[in-house]
């Protein structure tokens, strides 16, 4: 599992392009390696910095065998859906990320 | 026959890395085990299973702060190929009809003097201690087959043929300057740069090590006067003292 994070958000949290990190949601966390990148940028939402991170929907403990690739995003989504369209929301949601400790 | 090549434009490449499988595929190269480093890239050099690869560069700047780059690397194929000039198992790398710098692994005895001797830093040797690196796929392009990456790549990132045409494609394109037209007397991969080379991540000028063309061009012919030397000192010494006697009345 990798996240990508601007290098804004890198530089305030510490976080070096390659670190262990630990990204939380209200539901779980997962461990991820970071890839600090240009192409996540910082925006301005009525004067308050918002910062985006970004995961794939990838990996997870069965493939490959020794759990090496890392953690399912699965562990972070929300379990909340749109009933209009009875799709679920799990596409965007709140985390946290800091450096994995130990 | 006309010498054949690649023409690697990063500018159309979508960074999808066919050619990689592709090449694995056709060369039966066997998976690396790689660890995320924090990039795209996988794995993050050539290593003696992986012939080519796609390097994931970001160049961001004023104008274009998005501006991501895939740059295939690979083997050159020099016309003054480095790695050919300080090779001293004949044979062992050699040069196909098309152009292209290939390896005969039966030939290769394991030295590791190409290493020093490429300006890209291609290379690399496998387990059992011989050379390995892109060929240009000489068993397909000898049966008029594109090399296996080329025929794979859905962009035409990697397009394979005749060396003149290729550069006129490019000019075609708008690439005045092409990376490789005359360097190291002209390379069989061209690259249609729209930048310094430096920005893709490749010399303006790559040069062969200078220890390199020492070694070959200087201390190599004084072996051989070397060699020359003691045999015929030999000679001189057989004919001038004859061989040696042992004396019956010796101590020992």
């Amino acid at each position: 599992m990798f996240v990508e994070l601007s290098r804004e958000l890198a530089k305030e949290k510490g976080i070096n392009n390659g670190d262990k990190v630990t990204v939380s949601s209200a539901r779980g966390s997962l461990w991820a390696v970071a890839l600090v990148t240009e192409r996540f940028k910082p925006f301005s939402v009525m004067n308050t910095t918002i910062h985006q991170v970004g995961i794939p929907w990838h990996y997870g403990w069965q493939f490959p065998k020794d759990g090496s690739g890392g953690e399912s995003a699965n562990l972070l989504t929300p379990t909340i859906g749109d009933p209009n369209t009875m799709i679920p929301e799990s596409k965007a949601f709140m985390v946290n990320i800091e450096k994995a400790r130990g | 026959m006309a010498r054949m090549g690649l023409l690697v434009s990063p500018e159309l490449c979508i960074g999808c890395r066919a050619c990689q499988v592709a090449c694995k595929a056709w060369n039966q190269l066997p998976g690396d085990k790689t660890t995320n480093r924090g990039a795209y890239e996988n794995p993050g050099d050539l290593t003696p299973h992986l012939f080519n690869r796609i390097r994931f560069v970001e160049v961001p700047s004023e104008k274009d702060p998005l501006r991501w780059l895939f740059v295939n690397q690979r083997c050159m194929h020099c016309e003054d190929a480095g790695c050919m000039k300080i090779c001293p198992a004949p044979g062992a790398l050699y040069r196909t009809p098309e152009g292209a710098v290939a390896v005969d692994k039966n030939k290769c005895i394991g030295c590791k003097l190409c290493l020093a001797a490429c300006p890209f830093n291609v290379p690399r040797y496998d387990e059992q201690g011989k050379c390995t690196k892109c060929h240009l796929c000489f068993d397909r392009i000898a049966n008029n087959l594109q090399p296996a990456c080329a025929k794979t790549c859905p962009t035409g990132a990697i397009s394979y043929g005749d060396r003149q045409e290729l550069l006129a494609k490019a000019q075609k394109m708008g690439h005045q300057k092409v990376y490789g037209q005359m360097d190291l007397g002209g390379l069989g991969a061209l690259y249609a740069f729209r930048d310094a080379p430096k920005v893709y991540g490749y010399d303006e000028k790559p040069q062969i090590n200078e220890m390199v063309v020492f070694w070959h061009k200087y201390l190599k012919p004084l072996s051989y006067i070397g060699i020359g030397g003691v045999a015929a000192a030999t000679l001189l010494h057989y004919v001038a003292v004859g061989p040696h006697k042992v004396k019956e009345d010796g101590d020992e």
